[in-house]
């Protein structure tokens, strides 16, 4: 049965990356996942865009795999996000997305993507609305755990949080901008945020 | 809340005309759902907040020391730029990767005591089973531990324990936040534990101080020209580093002890 499911799966996966059965949340986070991951080697892979075309299109693929709305408000917390104007909020999320696909285009971009090899260890069912993917990320030298947090909105399951080695990608930015915040303002973050997307564009442009 | 409001304006100007009151009701209706919106933001996504608030928590350990371990950062930041990310990227240029790779095995590889002696101290004994099977067998069809065989062939991972976690594995929680010269980020709970975990390490053998300094000094330049690039990201993509390297320090030792 789990043979059938598998070869299934793999033919869903040929077909399309894009579509992922809606009825089956433990396969198709996992799907997603593929997808995605898929997706990110085909943007990075590509010789004929530039960096500037390659960056557009992980925003789009953030935008479709990840609940970016709930990222951002989980990031800054309820007490942050309450205290924020709602044009602040907009603002915020806009840059925090920005500052998430600038950091990991740039990371993914120096690594050597096509020898990653993705072990799926578990698929745990953590509540109706909420699935955390196992998997272990290697290449040829180490290997480490990831965890992919999937949430269920709108009948639409992606990604809202990922741990590397336990590291929470939202706790830690949650930490950093409660922090900044006990002394600055809403604003001073916006202008910090927007000041390190500029460094990561001159980094990537530099590059 | 904004219905009752709508009701006490309306009320409140005795509506004698149809129109207005019509005109009332359509700008209830309009802003309703707005305002509502903004209210249940957090309402709806609570279960979220729950989980990420408590992992946040969790690793939330008291610095009272701030200055001092941020002057110790300071201190690794410049050690870092000015000496050590020179020679790893020298020692990177005439080393190819094979041979740093295998180096990083090597010393791995010879610090398995350290690994066995706090599996057993927490009564791990599969654990400490596995790393002595481990050991048997990158020491041996590895070559002296440069071939990682057991991980490489067998999938068979290292078993990472030292005394920090032996500590929290009987209720030892970190106490406070340390930033160690050159060792980097840690809490008190994990700077205590290098000590024993320093007589654990075979290189003490070596009577020569100058030679065990040498080795550690390779082990340290070795494993540096396989992350560099590592530690500028994180500095650049954090607010505050210390705070993002102290915080990511906690969570991930948190997941080794309940591992």
């Amino acid at each position: 049965m789990k043979k059938k499911a598998l070869i299934f799966l793999s033919l869903v996966m040929f077909i399309t990356t894009d579509i992922c059965l809606a009825d089956d949340a433990l396969g198709v986070t996992e799907c997603i996942l593929k997808s995605t991951i898929n997706q990110g080697i085909d943007i990075l892979k590509n010789k004929e865009s530039s960096d500037e075309q390659k960056l557009q299109s992980f925003d789009t693929l953030l935008a479709e795999k990840c609940h970016t709305d709930l990222m951002s408000m989980l990031a800054l917390g309820k007490k942050g996000w309450v205290s924020f104007m709602p044009d602040q909020r907009v603002e915020f999320t806009k840059a925090f997305i920005t500052l998430m696909t600038r950091t990991y285009y740039n990371k993914l971009s120096q690594a050597d993507v096509t020898n990653v090899k993705v072990t799926y260890k578990d698929n745990i069912e953590v509540s109706k609305s909420k699935r955390t993917l196992k998997t272990v990320m290697s290449n040829s030298d180490e290997g480490f755990d990831v965890d992919y947090k999937f949430a269920l909105r709108q009948d639409h399951w992606a990604i809202y949080d990922m741990e590397i080695e336990g590291i929470s990608l939202i706790a830690s930015y949650r930490s950093q901008f409660t922090d900044f915040l006990k002394t600055r303002s809403a604003a001073d973050l916006l202008t910090e945020m927007q000041s390190n997307e500029q460094k990561f564009t001159a980094k990537t442009v530099v590059k | 809340m904004v219905i009752l409001v709508c009701g006490v304006y309306i009320k409140m100007k005795k509506i004698t005309c149809n129109i207005s009151f019509v005109l009332a009701v359509v700008f209830c209706a309009l802003i309703t759902p707005v305002v509502l919106a903004q209210d249940d933001d957090f309402d709806d996504f609570a279960e979220f907040e729950d989980e990420i608030q408590k992992k946040v928590d969790a690793v939330n350990v008291a610095d009272p020391a701030e200055s001092v371990n941020r002057g110790f950062f300071w201190f690794n930041d410049k050690l870092y730029f000015y000496a050590l990310k020179p020679v790893a990227v020298g020692y990177k240029a005439f080393v190819p990767k094979p041979a740093r790779s295998s180096a990083k095995n090597f010393f791995d590889n010879i610090i398995f005591p350290k690994r066995l002696v706090n599996n057993l101290l927490q009564l791990k004994f599969r654990g400490a089973a596995e790393e002595l099977r481990n050991f048997t067998f990158n020491s041996t069809a590895g070559v002296l531990g440069l071939f990682n065989v057991a991980e490489n062939h067998y999938g068979w991972e290292v078993r990472e324990e030292d005394f920090g976690q032996t500590m929290a594995h009987y209720g030892a929680g970190p106490w406070m936040a340390v930033h160690l010269p050159v060792f980097g980020p840690s809490n008190l709970r994990d700077s205590i534990g290098l000590v024993p975990d320093f007589f654990l390490d075979p290189i003490i053998l070596i009577d020569s101080w100058g030679i065990r300094f040498a080795i550690h000094s390779g082990d340290v330049v070795n494993e540096t020209s396989l992350n560099i690039g590592f530690y500028e990201d994180i500095k650049a993509e954090s607010l505050d580093p210390y705070r993002f390297v102290q915080d990511a320090y906690e969570q991930n030792r948190q997941k080794k002890i309940k591992e």
